[in-house]
């Protein structure tokens, strides 16, 4: 049988993206465009939505309702919020401090062994993310593996309290987003021509300068891939704030999660994650611009 | 700097790669490069030029040996702490940096102030007539400019040896011809030492002071071009620079300053280069065009014309004088009246005294 292709080159190319479009479309535009609307109707008793149009999940955010329908500005969600960015941000630079230098002594290493440390770093995807969650307890946690010796040993008289704060919650993000670090970076910084490595090290740089100056702005593409990566996933994580924060600091992601499973308010979490989506899509398109300018300004 | 001081002593170094089955790259090679000259190391791929190139810059470490920079001991000096620069087969111009900023880095690097590294910039920029190409990238520029760049880039520090690794290996034709010259030029405008690898024995001949031969690791001759051309020291040297005729000879007699070798009751007369007794068997090498063609009777060798190719400059022709040896002869094309001997014709060959060279090997 012959199967006649359309003879516009663009119709064509439309025809060949069509597979992939059509699930973009089904899986994750309407999905988001759905919550978008949602986020637009007003909230019925039993989590769902009623007709009409109203701004109320909206207002929610940055007001609440005082007994005589006044509004009154209500900053808990914006902390909440605020908190969330200021994690995901500091576990992003965490990772990156980790991760870079993994990469470069990757990338130095001879082929097969590249191949090897590449695989260890990806065995953490191997096991289940609420499984690695819990076995963090077993280590930062009261008695823990960390605790233990040093109590055993007198360094310590009482718990050292790592666990359910802000340090467990880093912790978490940090072990478990660093592969997404690692791995771009560590493409990034395999298309580098060692040769501008050694003549960098010929004209008088020190290992230091020629990272500062020939690796890392030309690998700039992977810091950013990997940055983005970590943040996004960081700022949408609800296990590591759940688990290893005790759930005592409610972080944005917990709080869309409660939405639409306990507090049955769907148009607010819709409002919440087109929030959230919004913060991700802004932070990267400037993270990315910033990056861009300073890579050419530096010089 | 003290110039009776050897600007580089390689001594007795040797380097071994602990791959399967292990490499040795250079086998007790001792060479001094003086100051101010135009130091060419010459040789085949494998030879272990680069490698010598690499330990001087600091990239490798020795496996035994030391090398001596201006009388300073290198050893344990990464390449940063070396007062020598590299220019790079591939250039390696840092692609995210203008063409000012390149050849800026290296001053950058050593702490000297903006101002300072404005001047020099634009000095070396001028040094290669590319004044206006500062605010440049460098893959905005041609080949034979990113090759002139790299170059200055490596000169601006004012190293006290430049070494440069096939430099001119990726140009076409015509560039390489043009950037020979001007290598030369700047070698004699910065004073500073070069030293050049390349496995291309023009470039060898047409620009350096002294040219170290090498292969397998070990050095096979050190002299001037001329000397390296006239007077090969062994088979490998001979067949490398040039084409050559290898005439195997017995020594049949001796003197003070020369021997006397025949082959076939053809009697050659030689200098002494190298030590060997009455009767041995001893190689001789004589350039092509040496021999000048004279009629059958005359000459010191007799034979047969086999082949003949027209070659523009020079006619090749073959002349077979006895079953097992047959000559390459190369007459200059000097007019169109010129009678040139066909193939098949009887021809007489006179050898000039000293054309022909005693071979170690």
């Amino acid at each position: 049988m012959e199967i006649k292709l359309p003879a516009n080159p663009i119709t064509r190319r439309w025809l060949g993206l069509s597979p992939a479009l059509i699930t973009i479309f089904i899986f994750m535009v309407l999905p988001i465009a759905l919550l978008g609307v949602y986020s637009f109707k007003p909230a019925d008793s039993y989590g769902g939505v009623e007709a009409g149009f109203s701004l109320d999940a909206w207002i929610q955010l940055f007001f609440d309702r005082d007994l005589d329908d006044t509004l009154i500005f209500d900053s808990i969600y914006l902390q909440i919020i605020w908190r969330s960015v200021m994690l995901a941000a500091i576990g992003t630079t965490l990772s990156f401090l980790v991760g870079f230098p993994v990469a470069w002594y990757i990338v130095q290493q001879p082929p097969e062994r590249r191949d090897i440390l590449l695989l260890l770093v990806t065995i953490p995807f191997w096991t289940n993310l609420l499984i690695r969650a819990y076995s963090w307890i077993l280590i930062l946690g009261k008695n823990g593996m960390i605790e233990q010796p040093l109590l055993a040993m007198g360094l310590i008289d009482d718990s050292l309290e790592m666990m359910y704060g802000n340090m467990a919650i880093g912790v978490g993000l940090v072990y478990s987003y660093i592969p997404l670090m690692i791995l771009p970076i560590y493409a990034s910084l395999e298309k580098i021509d060692f040769g501008l490595v050694e003549a960098a090290h010929d004209l008088y740089a020190d290992r230091w300068a020629v990272i500062q100056r020939i690796v890392m702005p030309l690998c700039l593409p992977g810091i950013i891939a990997g940055c983005i990566l970590v943040f996004v996933l960081s700022l949408g994580d609800f296990i590591s704030p759940s688990i290893l924060g005790g759930g005592k600091k409610m972080m944005l992601s917990n709080l869309i999660q409660f939405q639409f499973s306990s507090a049955r308010n769907w148009p607010f979490g819709g409002a919440l994650t087109m929030l959230l989506l919004m913060l991700v899509a802004f932070g990267s398109y400037f993270y990315i611009k910033a990056s861009r300018k300073s890579a050419y300004l530096e010089k | 700097m003290n110039k009776s001081i050897p600007a580089i002593s390689v001594n007795s170094v040797v380097k071994h790669y602990a791959s399967n089955p292990p490499i040795v790259a250079l086998n007790n090679v001792t060479i001094e490069i003086q100051d101010n000259e135009f130091f060419t190391l010459l040789g085949p791929s494998g030879c272990g030029k680069t490698t010598l190139l690499r330990l001087i810059a600091g990239f490798e470490q020795p496996t035994e040996g030391a090398i001596l920079l201006y009388g300073d001991h290198l050893e344990g000096l990464d390449p940063n702490d070396r007062p020598v620069n590299t220019v790079f087969q591939s250039y390696s111009l840092f692609p995210h940096m203008t063409i000012a900023e390149n050849i800026g880095f290296g001053l950058k690097m050593k702490g000297q102030s903006s101002d300072q590294i404005a001047l020099v910039v634009r000095d070396m920029l001028a040094l290669v007539k590319m004044e206006t190409f500062g605010n440049r990238m460098p893959n905005q520029l041609s080949g034979g400019q990113q090759q002139r760049i790299a170059l200055v880039r490596a000169l601006a520090p004012k190293p006290k040896v430049l070494l440069l690794d096939e430099p001119l290996s990726a140009l076409d034709l015509k560039l390489r011809q043009a950037m020979r010259l001007e290598l030369k030029r700047l070698q004699k405008e910065t004073g500073i030492t070069f030293v050049f690898v390349t496995h291309d024995q023009e470039e060898a001949m047409c620009m350096s002071d002294r040219v170290a031969v090498m292969s397998q690791g070990e050095l096979q001759q050190l002299d001037s071009p001329q000397m390296i051309y006239e007077r090969p020291r062994n088979r490998f040297v001979a067949n490398f620079i040039g084409d050559v005729n290898l005439i195997d000879t017995k020594v049949s007699s001796e003197n003070q300053n020369s021997y006397v070798c025949s082959h076939n009751n053809i009697e050659f007369s030689v200098n002494k280069t190298s030590q060997h007794q009455v009767g041995d068997q001893v190689t001789l090498a004589i350039r092509p065009e040496k021999f000048s063609l004279v009629s059958s009777a005359e000459g010191l060798l007799k034979g047969t014309v086999v082949d003949s190719t027209y070659m523009g400059t020079d006619t090749y022709l073959t002349v077979k004088i006895d079953d097992s040896t047959e000559l390459e002869v190369r007459c200059q094309n000097i007019d169109l009246d010129q009678q040139l001997p066909t193939i098949g014709e009887t021809v007489g060959l006179s050898v000039p005294n000293g054309a022909a060279t005693l071979l170690e090997d």
